[in-house]
């Protein structure tokens, strides 16, 4: 057998769901094991290795299925996505879709939202932070409503029917001893690098429509638009705690006022 | 430049401890490559703080040497890519991975496959060395892996296949004494005919490391401490290389800093006791980013 097909053939083994035939790849077995189980060593590695990743990247997902429930899907998700990735850490982009579809998140309707949330949380980890503007650029939006505000690019913006910051929160804590959520509170976040650290806000439903009118490069007075058509409450104090919160999580990468170039 | 010779693992267990800057005993650190070139978060930046301090060496999992693929898309272009360019902002005083393959172009099996010593692999290992050499415009080292089965179709010895890669492709031999004996012990060879097989000037870097016993063969763990016949191996292979920079190697149930350094403590007295006052002049220089490749260090005495 000639070294592709031999690779080929042994790969396919590794990945099989099923425990396969090893007679005819060829091996000799290390130690005391028969063939199958020299090959089972890898067989095991790789299951192991990929569950690993998984449950590195979807933790909170892990701790509401518990072991059982979260191993059972990994289990499944690996034999029928395998990874073509060099970088562990982004197997897993189709798992969101994929756990909201499986027995175990019955009766669990926000375990797809849970677990894109970590994705998205997990490549905001691993994205370049961008540089949050200076106190000269930020007080070009006092008395200039027509301004156009670049939000960084560390950021997302996150909605969900269902309390994602609140279940999220919890994967540190004891399955044994914890506060239940609601988990029927909608979740309106935006999630943020500052420095080398993520970090999560929960937002206002006017706020979330500004911000997001922000990222779609919406001057600022559509986004007040767009922030008082949701909530017609969105006064001036909301407005001052809105631009305060954008400011001191460092959202704003640069502020552009009528007539002045774009960058 | 100072005589520098004992590395460790870069871990993210221990970043807390190393972001504070404290004196440690040792002289340099492993990073993982593929923890750091698809990401810019905190691990980056911790790598570049110890950076400041310290040479570093690239040690990858990903590159799959041996995998066979068509002649006209022979090495993963987008990887090289991103791995020279961590090379580049980490300037690192070697870069290696392992003489292996981890998947093919359907999958990537994410494990240190063993190859099969035989004519084709030689081959084929070799261009893509040159391939992979030439991308990166370094040399690279290329380290063995334990085994759990090898191939009926083998037609070299493990040590004799190893240094045949070497002495044709140019590369250096990362030698991770921990792998040789576990793959002795599995596969039934002596391990002290592999050590005495490795020409001193081919080898880069030694990794050593603990493995666990699990009754029906030895599996490369690095859970545990360096063992005693790992231990002796080390010995009598650094006292025909005693310039080669040496890694402590701890992946699994990784302790505290402080007892990582006293296996690092421990190694350097080895190689003390082992070499005496026999010159080291070799070792990776500590002075400025770009640290001296290890091809200096591989004079034999």
């Amino acid at each position: 057998m000639g070294l592709q097909a031999l690779q080929d053939a042994l790969a396919r083994a590794i990945r099989a769901p099923e425990r396969p035939d090893s007679s005819s790849l060829g091996i000799r077995p290390g130690g005391t094991l028969d063939a199958d189980g020299a090959l089972g060593v890898y067989r095991d590695g790789y299951t192991a290795r990929l569950t690993e990743a998984l449950g590195e990247t979807f933790e909170a997902v892990w701790w509401v299925l518990g072991d059982e429930g979260f191993f059972s899907v990994c289990r499944r998700y690996i034999y029928s996505h395998p990874s073509r990735e060099t970088n562990l850490s982004v197997y897993g982009e189709p798992f969101a879709a994929f756990v909201a579809a499986q027995p175990e998140a019955d009766g669990l309707p926000f375990v797809g939202d849970l677990a894109l949330f970590e994705w998205k949380f997990q490549a905001l980890f691993h994205a370049p932070a961008h540089q949050p503007a200076g106190e000269p650029v930020l007080t070009k939006l006092t008395g200039a409503p027509d301004a156009w505000i670049s939000i960084g690019s560390a950021v997302f913006l996150f909605e969900s029917l269902y309390a994602i910051h609140e279940i999220w929160k919890l994967r540190k804590q004891n399955q044994d001893d914890y506060e239940r959520p609601d988990v029927d509170a909608a979740a309106r976040l935006v999630a943020f690098k500052a420095g080398t650290e993520c970090a999560v806000r929960a937002l206002s439903h006017a706020e979330f429509a500004a911000l997001g009118a922000l990222m779609d490069e919406r001057p600022l007075s559509e986004a007040l638009e767009c922030a008082i058509e949701v909530d017609p409450g969105f006064d001036a104090d909301a407005v001052a705690s809105f631009f305060h919160t954008l400011a001191s999580a460092g959202l704003i990468a640069d502020v552009r006022v009528a007539g002045e170039p774009a960058r | 430049m100072r005589d520098s010779m004992i590395g460790v693992g870069l871990r993210s267990t221990h970043y807390p401890h190393l972001v504070e800057k404290p004196v440690t005993v040792v002289d340099w650190f492993e990073a993982v490559s593929e923890n750091y070139m698809d990401s810019e978060g905190r691990p980056l930046r911790i790598l570049e703080t110890v950076r400041e301090d310290y040479p570093v060496a690239l040690h990858g999992v990903s590159l799959s040497i041996a995998s066979r693929y068509s002649d006209d898309e022979p090495v993963n272009p987008s990887y090289l890519t991103r791995l020279r360019s961590l090379i580049e902002r980490i300037e690192p005083f070697l870069v290696s991975d392992h003489l292996c393959w981890t998947g093919t172009r359907e999958g990537n099996i994410h494990d240190l496959l063993p190859v099969p010593f035989t004519d084709e692999a030689l081959t084929w290992i070799v261009s893509q060395i040159d391939r992979v050499q030439s991308a990166l415009g370094r040399t690279i080292a290329l380290e063995n892996v334990s085994s759990y089965l090898t191939y009926e179709q083998s037609v070299y010895e493990e040590w004799d296949f190893v240094v045949e890669i070497a002495k044709r492709s140019g590369c250096k031999i990362l030698f991770d004494i921990n792998n040789v004996y576990v793959s002795a012990r599995n596969h039934g060879f002596s391990a002290e005919r592999y050590v005495d097989a490795i020409p001193a000037a081919h080898v880069g870097q030694i990794h050593l490391a603990g493995h666990t016993d699990l009754g029906t063969h030895l599996f490369d763990t690095h859970s545990r401490p360096v063992c005693a016949e790992v231990w002796g191996l080390y010995r009598r292979a650094i006292a025909r290389m005693p310039e080669v920079p040496v890694l402590i190697e701890w992946d699994e149930d990784i302790p505290a800093f402080e007892r990582l350094e006293a296996e690092a403590v421990h190694a350097r007295e080895v190689l003390n006791e082992t070499v005496g006052g026999r010159s080291r002049a070799g070792g990776v220089a500590a002075d400025g980013r770009a640290a001296p490749v290890c091809a200096t260090a591989t004079k034999t005495p």
